[in-house]
């Protein structure tokens, strides 16, 4: 059972998803569905013994191309709507233990060109207004499988969080004629506090404003939407920042780092956004070695963060940790 | 200044699609290496969509 509740209270939606409470959880490390399926073995989710990288639709998806009726009538106040869209899974490679930090630049590269061929393919269709490509990562951020993966989930939606950072955006472009974020990575390039890594076409900075202590945001130095826009000389050079800040969390924790990695690009409603540029959000839920910063009364309840560190003492030590400082 | 590492060519990505027995869609991405001839910094292939109004302009 899944469909779209709203919430009036925050005018957003709720995709509901009973079956999501089937998956399993934490399977032993002999079988793993996204493992290629070896010769006589128990079939896993790719039906061939070695690949590169491949996508599949979920098994257990919130959101479905052909989705069921709600289970409920809704109303006036409670509108009601199937959970239309898709859910699918990105196996970045058949290889079982690794993570893309340990990954070579290539193998980024051609990640980038598969959701860059996704985010085309899934956006556009008629009932797909936002293509959210993510990566969970590690058991403190809830995952359930190990195999290095990402997920895109094709919203009918643009979700809330994504409205909310593009209206700010509109405001901005309507005051000042230009994009917010550029605005933002100029001021962070004239700081230079909180800069933690860069090449010639990316930025990778601990914002000002920062809600977890290593949040990270990945930005161009060109204003550029969606990945469909990138050339060639941008795919690599993305790919490249990538590594070396993935690394240097490695290396700054001294373990495989947790985190929630969102790639944020223009919708595909068919409206315009001259106002959009892309990024890349990195969330990683440490504070410290040992200690998790919890979405707690303050996050959860009143949607305040507090973080207890500033980014002028959190973003030297990543940057020293990346080799750049 | 020190130039920018050079960039190894890009490879062309193919797409195979399957469905599976319970109608679910897999497409498996493979990567053909590119010619090695190729320049190492191809031109931007497509033109940007969004790149925004210029400032100037915008600016009066
Ligand atoms: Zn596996």
């Amino acid at each position: 059972m899944s469909e779209l509740r709203w919430n009036p209270l925050l005018g957003e939606w709720t995709i509901t998803a009973t079956h999501r409470q089937e998956r399993t959880f934490l399977p032993p490390a002999d079988y793993c569905p996204l493992c290629p399926t070896q010769p006589g073995a128990f079939e896993t989710e790719i039906p061939t013994p070695a690949f590169d990288i491949v996508v599949f639709e979920n098994r257990f998806p919130s959101l479905q191309a052909t989705p069921p009726a709600p289970a409920v009538e809704g109303g006036d106040l409670y509108p009601v709507r199937p959970a239309r869209g898709v859910c699918e899974v990105v196996v970045y490679t058949d290889r079982h233990t690794t993570t893309l930090a340990e990954e070579s630049v290539e193998r980024i590269r051609r990640l980038i060109l598969v959701w860059r061929d996704r985010f085309a393919e899934l956006g556009a269709r008629d009932d797909v207004a936002y293509v959210y490509i993510f990566e969970n990562k590690g058991e403190a951020i809830g995952v359930t499988l190990h195999h290095p993966h990402g997920q895109i989930y094709a919203y009918p939606f643009i979700p809330p969080r994504v409205a909310r950072k593009l209206a700010q955006a509109e405001r901005h472009w309507s005051a000042t004629g230009r994009d917010l974020l550029g605005d933002a990575l100029d001021a962070e390039r004239r700081d230079g506090r909180r800069i933690v890594c860069e090449n010639e076409a990316f930025v990778a900075f601990i914002p000002f404003f920062a809600r977890y202590p290593y949040e990270t945001l990945v930005v161009p130095t060109r204003q550029v939407a969606a990945l469909t826009d990138f050339d060639a000389r941008e795919r690599w050079r993305l790919a490249e920042i990538l590594k070396t800040l993935l690394v240097g969390y490695d290396r700054l924790f001294g373990f495989s780092l947790p985190y929630v990695m969102a790639l944020h690009q223009r919708p595909t409603d068919g409206g315009d956004y001259p106002y959009a540029r892309f990024h890349i959000e990195f969330l990683p839920p440490h504070r410290t070695a040992n200690k998790l910063k919890y979405l707690a009364g303050s996050e959860s309840g009143a949607g305040a963060f507090i973080n207890d560190t500033i980014p002028e003492e959190t973003a030297p030590r990543l940057r020293a940790a990346c080799g750049s400082g | 200044m020190i130039s920018p590492p050079p960039i190894p060519p890009e490879p062309t990505l193919i797409r195979r699609v399957i469905v599976k027995p319970d109608g679910r869609r897999l497409t498996f991405y493979d990567f053909e290496p590119a010619d090695a001839d190729a320049p190492p910094a191809p031109a931007p292939e497509e033109a940007p969509r969004h790149v925004g109004t210029p400032l100037e302009s915008a600016a009066g």
